[in-house]
C-alpha cells in the first residue's frame, strides 16, 4: 500500500518548481528533466486517472456524485502503488456533501503546503489568467466560492477544485487537525533553498544526501525551467499567457499593484499575511 | 406442454450485435426479430462485489468474462461472457441514468469480453472510407464529428468506435446508435438550443442530440484515425504517425483499457495490427479554449 502526500497550494505559489525538484531527485541519474512529463507528482485533479479508477467517465457524474467517490477513488490509487505516492492539488481542503473530507484518509500520510506573499501571488494569478485584471483577481482572492473547472457548461480536463479565498485556502490546509501539514514560504525557498528543500525532503519521508538534494535544485533552477520552457514548450501553461514560469521573484507586486489595490489585498488578508510573516505587527509589508 | 411467461424483450442493432432487452433502449436502431441474440440485458441482482477478480478500481472488478461497474446512486451493473449484462438499478433513479452507463462503459466491456477491438472515440463515414476522432475524455471527439456531421459526413458511432476482423481477416468498423452526447458550450458553437434536447442524466448539463438521418449499421473500412489532445498553443498542429508508433497510440486509445482480460487481448491485439496496416493516422493537437472550428475542421477534412 502506497502512502499519499498531497503537494499542495493556492496556484502560482511554487508547487511546480517543487514538483520539477522531486522529479529531478527522483529521476535517475543522468536523466534530463522533461517538463512536459512530471509524472512522478501527477495532478490529483486529472480526470483520466480518476476515469480509470471509476471504469466510467468522471463527467458522467455530477461534482457531488464525484466527490462522494473521491476519497474512495485515492485509496485505490495508493492501494495499487508502493511506498510514497505524491499528488499535486489546488483544491482546499474540504469535505464532501456526506462530510467525509476529501484529502485524509487512511492512505494519506500528510501535505507539504506552498505559501506565497498574495501581494506577488496577485501579480502572478494575473498573468497566468490573462483574461482577469489585476482588481478582478483580488477580488478572486477574497471569493469564498472561487474554483477551478468549476463549470458545468462543458468538460475540463481536471475536476472542480474550489480553492475560496487565499486565506480560507491557507487555513483549510494548514489549521486541519486531520493530516500532518508542513508549510514552506516561497520566499524562504528562494532565500535558503538547500535547507528549505531539505526539509521538505525528510517531511516527505526520503532519505537522499544533501548533495542528492543540490543537484536537483541546480538541474530545475528557475533559469533553467526558464529555458526548458522555451525550447519544448510546457502543456501547464494556459493559452493566452506568453511564458508559465515568468520571472519567480520576491516583490515583484511593488512595480505593478497600486497603493489602493495593496490596501485591499491586506485588508482581506491582515491576519493570515501577520501569521506567516508577510507584515509585521506594525503594519509593515515584508518582502 | 406448460407455456411460461416471458417479459417482454426489444430487439435492438448496435456495434455488430443483436441485442435483446428487458429495458427500452430508444437510442438503438431496432433489429428484425428473427436474426439471433448475441447480447441480453436484462434487469436482476448483482453481487456488491466479485469473489477473485483479477483488475479493480475504486468502482469496477474485472476478471475473466465478467465486469463489475457500481455507479452510486444509479446501480450496479455486470456483464458476463460478452453475452449478457445485469442491471440491478437503485430505487429513484432515472431510465436516463442507467442508459447513460449500460450503453457506454458497459457495451464497451461486453465488446471487449467479445475481442471486439473498442478504441474511445467517434466515427463518421466519408466518400473515401470511414473517418476515427479518437481521444481521451474532454478532447473534443464528439464536438468535432458533429461538426463533421454538419458538414453531410454522416455518423457511424459515438463516443465508441468497434472494430472487429471480417471472414477475410479486414478489420472492419461497424455502425453504433444515432445520437450525439454534447455539452452546452459545444451546443452553442453550432447554435443547438438546449431546451430541446434532453439531459443525458438528470443532473448534468450534457444533452442527448439525436441525429435524425438513419445511420448504416453495416462494417466499413476505416480510412483515417486522428487522435485529438488540447494544447496550449494558438493554432492546431497536425502530425503523421508512421509505421508501428501508430499500434502504440492506437493502442493508448483503446477503451476502458483495464477492463481488458488477457484472454481478450490476442485478437484485439490482432485486429490493432491490422488496423495499423490500412490507415493513415494523425496525432492533433487542438488549441484549448475557443477555437475556428470551421477552419480546424477543414483542415481535418483535407487529410481525408
Amino acid at each position: 500500500m502506497g502512502r499519499i502526500y498531497w503537494l499542495t497550494s493556492y496556484p502560482k505559489s511554487g508547487n511546480t518548481w517543487f514538483r520539477a525538484f522531486l522529479e529531478c531527485l527522483l529521476g535517475e541519474d543522468g536523466e534530463d528533466l522533461d517538463l512536459n512529463a512530471l509524472e512522478r507528482v501527477p495532478s490529483a485533479s486529472d480526470r483520466m486517472v480518476l476515469d480509470r479508477e471509476l471504469g466510467y467517465e468522471s463527467g458522467d457524474l455530477s461534482f457531488e456524485e464525484l466527490e462522494r467517490v473521491l476519497p474512495e477513488a485515492f485509496a485505490s490509487v495508493a492501494r495499487k502503488s508502493r511506498g510514497a505516492v505524491f499528488q499535486k492539488l489546488h483544491d482546499s481542503f474540504r469535505r464532501n456533501e456526506g462530510e467525509v473530507p476529501l484529502y485524509s484518509h487512511e492512505a494519506v500520510e500528510g501535505a507539504l503546503y506552498f505559501i506565497r506573499n498574495p501581494l506577488d501571488v496577485c501579480v502572478s494569478y494575473a498573468c497566468h489568467r490573462s483574461e482577469l485584471t489585476l482588481d478582478e483577481v483580488i477580488r478572486l482572492m477574497g471569493d469564498a466560492s472561487h474554483g477551478l473547472a468549476a463549470t458545468r457548461w462543458r468538460q475540463q480536463l481536471q475536476i472542480r477544485q474550489i480553492l475560496g479565498g487565499w486565506s480560507s485556502h491557507v487555513g483549510s490546509w494548514t489549521e486541519n487537525d486531520e493530516i500532518p501539514v508542513h508549510v514552506i514560504r516561497y520566499e524562504d525557498m528562494l532565500d535558503r533553498p538547500l535547507a528549505v528543500f531539505e526539509s521538505a525532503v525528510r517531511f516527505l519521508g526520503l532519505s537522499h544526501e544533501e548533495r542528492q538534494i543540490e543537484g536537483a535544485l541546480n538541474a530545475c533552477s528557475f533559469e533553467r525551467l526558464r529555458g526548458l520552457e522555451e525550447r519544448s514548450g510546457f502543456r501547464e501553461r494556459p493559452p493566452g499567457m506568453d511564458r508559465f514560469f515568468r520571472k519567480g521573484e520576491v516583490g515583484s507586486w511593488r512595480s505593478v499593484l497600486t497603493s489602493d489595490q495593496v490596501a485591499r489585498i491586506v485588508a482581506d488578508h491582515r491576519e493570515t499575511m501577520i501569521k506567516y510573516g508577510y507584515l509585521n505587527e506594525s503594519g509593515e509589508l515584508e518582502f | 406442454m406448460l407455456i411460461g411467461w416471458r417479459r417482454f424483450m426489444w430487439r435492438y442493432r448496435a456495434y455488430s450485435l443483436i441485442i435483446e432487452s428487458e429495458i427500452e433502449l430508444p437510442e438503438l436502431s431496432p433489429a428484425e426479430s428473427s436474426e439471433s441474440v448475441d447480447l441480453t440485458i436484462r434487469i436482476g441482482e448483482v453481487p456488491v462485489v466479485l469473489q477473485d477478480p483479477v483488475a479493480e478500481g475504486a468502482r469496477f472488478q474485472a476478471a475473466p468474462g465478467v465486469l463489475l461497474v457500481v455507479v452510486d446512486g444509479v446501480g450496479r451493473f455486470l456483464a458476463r461472457d460478452g453475452e449478457t449484462i445485469i442491471v440491478d438499478r437503485e430505487s429513484g433513479t432515472t431510465d436516463s441514468d442507467i442508459r447513460l452507463f449500460l450503453l457506454g462503459t458497459m457495451l464497451g466491456g461486453v465488446l471487449q469480453q467479445r475481442g471486439i477491438l473498442t478504441l474511445h472515440g467517434s466515427v463518421v463515414d466519408s466518400p473515401q472510407g470511414a473517418v476515427a476522432i479518437l481521444g481521451h475524455s474532454g478532447a473534443g471527439k464528439s464536438t468535432t464529428a458533429y461538426a463533421l456531421h454538419e458538414r453531410g459526413f454522416s455518423l457511424v458511432s459515438d463516443d465508441l468506435c468497434a472494430v472487429r476482423l471480417n471472414d477475410a481477416g479486414e478489420p472492419r468498423v461497424f455502425g453504433g446508435y444515432p445520437q450525439f452526447k454534447l455539452w452546452p458550450d459545444s451546443l452553442a458553437a453550432f447554435e443547438l438550443g438546449e431546451g430541446d434536447l434532453r439531459r443525458v442524466r438528470p443532473v448534468l448539463e450534457k444533452r442527448a442530440v439525436p441525429c435524425l438521418e438513419e445511420i448504416s449499421t453495416g462494417a466499413r473500412r476505416l480510412k483515417r484515425v486522428f487522435v485529438l489532445s488540447e494544447s496550449n498553443s494558438v493554432e492546431s498542429q497536425f502530425r503523421e504517425i508512421q509505421g508501428f508508433a501508430k499500434i502504440d497510440r492506437l493502442k493508448e486509445q483503446i477503451y476502458r483499457r483495464q477492463f481488458l482480460m488477457k484472454e481478450a487481448q490476442g485478437k484485439v491485439f490482432e485486429t490493432l495490427a491490422a488496423l495499423g496496416g490500412e490507415i493513415r493516422m494523425y496525432e492533433v493537437l487542438r488549441p484549448r479554449g475557443d477555437i475556428v472550428l470551421e477552419r480546424f475542421v477543414d483542415e481535418i477534412v483535407s487529410r481525408f
